[in-house]
């Protein structure tokens, strides 16, 4: 091939990735709609008050706390006043190195108490454990550092005395009946074994009591991208997938999951920045591979919100360590890809995962660095370039804008025609140079797991505004 | 725009791609903004139906003489929504009061002409409000929606049922209680908890004899309804005749008199933890003095939660005060058996 046939080539490579890679999102859309349709359907009686049998499934609620004094009381008091007939509470203290302990020990009387604790996973040394006076369901498991948030789980997983068993993040904000919404699929189908919801972001919202009162927009720029971001990400990514039984990322804000199969499939892994992913694409594996009958939902209800970062370094950091954990989630779970017994998440989602999520960084990036290097040179017509940029925002604009509809026809949780329109120019302004922008810093992540960097604990620091607000 | 390139053609359908893709990105921009002008009007209109419509039904309920009230064409189904919000809400004294006011403005002929609608959402209000202000004659299509594939929908109907006719609906709805996994146990009790309870007993004997598998397993969860003394009998035979765990642990569920206790002891050996947790459990109910030795022994189980059990069960055991349990925990040897019973101690008797 000639070097003007390479070059035509590879023009038309970068833009038939950009439109496959925005085909597969809208065929997610679509998949997504009629979910979503069938979902605010079915809910119609959900304000009717509900019926206990004293059967229900008891839950531990699992949260692991590093270095969480400021807000961890607020979160704990907030998970004390969660609607479900019977749950506990363990948070476990991951060798914080700032006051949580103690704020707990103060806060809700704890004191020392005898636990038989079992190791079924493997997970740091634990000090001790501590049960409140006040509160008859609520223990702290203070232990060693153990590097990250997935030991700290595991400690919790072995404390845990129920069946099913939730984690969230000491700065998860709930709602009330969370709780309810995420288990629903554990009643609807008895072979959930995992189930997460929507989570939306809390800046600019009103929070009392670590329950929210109000939701509301962020007035800067960089948080109101994540908005419709997340909104993106969770009502047609997951939304989609879960029609296809291939959710492959329950968030670690917010997750149910039954207990004893995720023992069985080893819990979460310490040598991973995606904990939360990797354990979810892992039960796929395990499951698929042993012919064993599972089901992982979502549903689609916003269940917790949490702060997104309000600065670039923040985010950047955030986001390197995401498609960090995204490459060790695939590559860990290699053997599914592909797999005779992959079914949908073996076939669809992981190929999706690696072509779509994994590689399309370096590929946009190769795309923006051709055409402009290419565009400079003078090799690449001008009028391709245009229609190179032309693509990706066009496509852009309709993914943002097919997640704004999806919003508008199920939950519209964002009132207000000025809350409409902010949303709206953040859809429309997202896709020039926010997009790029986080593109660059999963380019960056992809590189940092090639590379085989240290994987350590570092949770996103938190402004923690909405604990300000009370 | 021209193309100097071999690749033309394909250019211009990525043209064209793009084009289409801003052109479909404004439409749904547009539907976004009229579905949100249409939604602030449906809340308006909702808004001010519920404001008329509240302290009427609030006077209802109280049994105060209220106007007859029309109901206007577009106020129905938010009306529906609103009674069966209060009718659930209250409590019995106002059920009946409701129900006639429901009735007097025709909430039922609303959920009937609702209930024949596609929409699944419809569907469910007219089901629900069925099963307080329906009549007789409704009780088949209902029945057809409790046999429909979705648990939602058919949940709800056999809901309704149990309202409309609890002694002609059990009959028929237990097979389908039995059969359907999507139907949580959880939920079937606590829609059977406010049934004649009396009624119930015979329907689960009738269905008792011919039950196996997963569906004696689902009996004896749904048993669990009824009075312990009322269902022992049934316990009692699973436990002698069944080699299946799940309903080996369901039935020791439900034995609690003291001369069980053989049969129970016979189960603190069995292979499956959870048959023996469950063993354990219910020797808290039927365990006489001698049957500490075995207590004591499935303090060192294999299984956490067995030693646990067995822990909580000591520590609950009416004849056992501190000092005997403070005793046990210093003879016994294995380390597990003593932190379990350490920490039920802790749990069920702090000091």
């Amino acid at each position: 091939m000639t070097l003007a046939g390479t070059l035509y080539a590879a023009q038309i490579l970068f833009l038939a990735y950009f439109i496959a890679i925005n085909s597969a999102y809208i065929v997610l859309s679509l998949l997504a709609l009629a979910t979503l349709r069938r979902h605010v359907e079915r809910h119609a009686l959900d304000r009717l008050p509900r019926l206990y049998s004293g059967l229900e499934t008891p839950i531990s609620v699992l949260v692991p706390a590093y270095n969480e004094a400021q807000t961890i009381a607020t979160s704990v008091r907030s998970l004390l006043q969660l609607e479900y007939p019977e749950f506990e509470i363990v948070v476990i203290n991951d060798g914080s190195q700032d006051a949580t302990l103690k704020v707990l020990i103060e806060e809700f009387r704890m004191a020392p108490f005898p636990e038989a604790y079992r190791r079924k996973l493997a997970c740091a040394r634990v000090r001790g454990v501590y049960r409140s006076a006040e509160f008859p369901n609520l223990r702290v498991i203070d232990k060693e550092n153990g590097g990250g948030k997935a030991d700290a789980l595991n400690a919790g997983i072995n404390a845990a005395r129920f069946p099913l068993f939730c984690a969230v993040d000491a700065d998860s904000i709930l709602q009330r009946d969370s709780l309810w919404r995420v288990v629903e699929p554990f009643y609807e189908d008895p072979r959930t074994i995992a189930s997460g919801g929507t989570v939306r972001i809390a800046n600019g919202c009103s929070v009392e009591g670590g329950f929210l009162t109000n939701v509301g927009l962020p007035h800067r720029l960089l948080p109101l991208f994540q908005v419709v971001e997340y909104m993106r990400a969770f009502l047609f990514g997951r939304l989609g997938w879960s029609a296809l039984n291939s959710v492959t990322l329950i968030s670690g804000a917010f997750g149910v999951f039954r207990r004893e199969r995720v023992i069985d499939a080893g819990g979460y892994r310490s040598d991973c920045l995606g904990e939360d992913m990797e354990l979810v694409v892992r039960l796929h594996r395990v499951h698929r591979l042993a012919r064993r009958p599972y089901r992982i939902s979502f549903v689609p209800d916003p269940v917790c919100w949490t702060e997104a970062p309000e600065s670039l370094a923040i985010l950047g950091k955030q986001r390197i360590r995401w498609q960090r954990g995204l490459a060790e989630s695939i590559f860990m779970n290699v053997r599914l890809l592909f797999h005779p017994r992959g079914g949908a998440p073996g076939w669809l989602a992981m190929p999706f995962l690696l072509l779509f999520e994994l590689v399309s960084p370096l590929v946009e990036f190769a795309g923006y660095a051709f055409m402009l290097a290419g565009l400079a040179l003078g090799i690449v017509a001008p009028a391709v370039v245009l229609l190179f940029f032309a693509v990706a925002l066009a496509f852009g604009l309709l993914l943002s804008v097919t997640t704004l509809l999806l919003e508008e026809l199920s939950f519209h949780v964002y009132r207000g025609p000025g809350r409409l329109l902010a949303l709206l120019g953040a859809a429309l302004l997202e896709n020039v140079g926010y997009r790029q922008l986080v593109t660059g810093y999963r380019l960056v992540g992809t590189w940092r797991w090639l590379r085989g960097s240290e994987s350590s604990w570092s949770a996103t620091p938190r402004a923690a505004t909405w604990q300000k607000t009370r | 725009m021209a193309f100097a390139t071999p690749f033309d053609a394909l250019l211009r359908a990525f043209l064209y791609a793009s084009v289409a893709a801003f052109a479909l990105s404004v439409v749904l921009l547009a539907a976004v903004v009229v579905l949100r002008i249409r939604l602030a009007a449906r809340e308006g209109r909702a808004k001010a139906i519920r404001a008329r419509w509240r302290p009427l039904l609030a006077r209802a309920a109280l049994g105060e003489p209220v106007a007859a009230a029309t109901v206007r064409g577009a106020e129905g189904e938010i009306l529906l929504a609103l009674w069966n919000e209060v009718r659930e809400s209250v409590g019995g004294e106002f059920e009946a009061s409701l129900d006639a006011f429901g009735r007097r403005v025709g909430l039922d002929r609303i959920a009937t002409g609702l209930f024949a609608a596609r929409g699944v959402r419809r569907r469910l209000l007219a089901i629900n409000t069925l099963g307080r202000l329906g009549t007789a004659e409704l009780f088949a299509p209902i029945e057809t929606a409790a046999r429909e594939r979705d648990p939602v929908v058919s949940l709800a109907a056999a809901r309704a049922l149990l309202r409309l006719d609890a002694a002609r609906a059990l009959p028929r709805l237990l097979p389908l209680m039995l059969e359907r996994a999507d139907w949580s146990v959880a939920r079937l009790v606590a829609m059977l908890r406010t049934t004649d309870l009396a009624r119930l007993e015979l329907v689960l004997a009738g269905a008792f004899p011919a039950a196996q598998g997963a569906a004696l397993e689902r009996l004896l969860l749904l048993a669990a309804v009824l009075p312990q003394d009322r269902t022992e009998r049934w316990a009692r035979r699973a436990l002698r005749k069944s080699g299946d765990a799940a309903q080996l642990a369901a039935a020791l569920r439900l034995v609690g008199d003291p001369h069980d206790a053989p049969i129970v002891r016979h189960y603190l050996r069995h292979p499956s933890w959870q048959v023996r947790v469950r063993a354990v459990t219910a020797m808290e109910r039927v365990a006489a003095q001698e049957d500490l030795p075995r207590l004591v022994h499935a303090l060192a189980d294999r299984e956490w939660w067995v030693r646990l059990r067995a822990a909580r069960t000591l520590v609950r055991l009416p004849f056992m005060d501190r000092a005997q349990l403070a005793r046990l925990g210093e003879t016994v040897s294995d380390r597990f058996a003593r932190d379990a019973l350490r920490q039920a101690i802790a749990e069920e008797r702090p000091a």
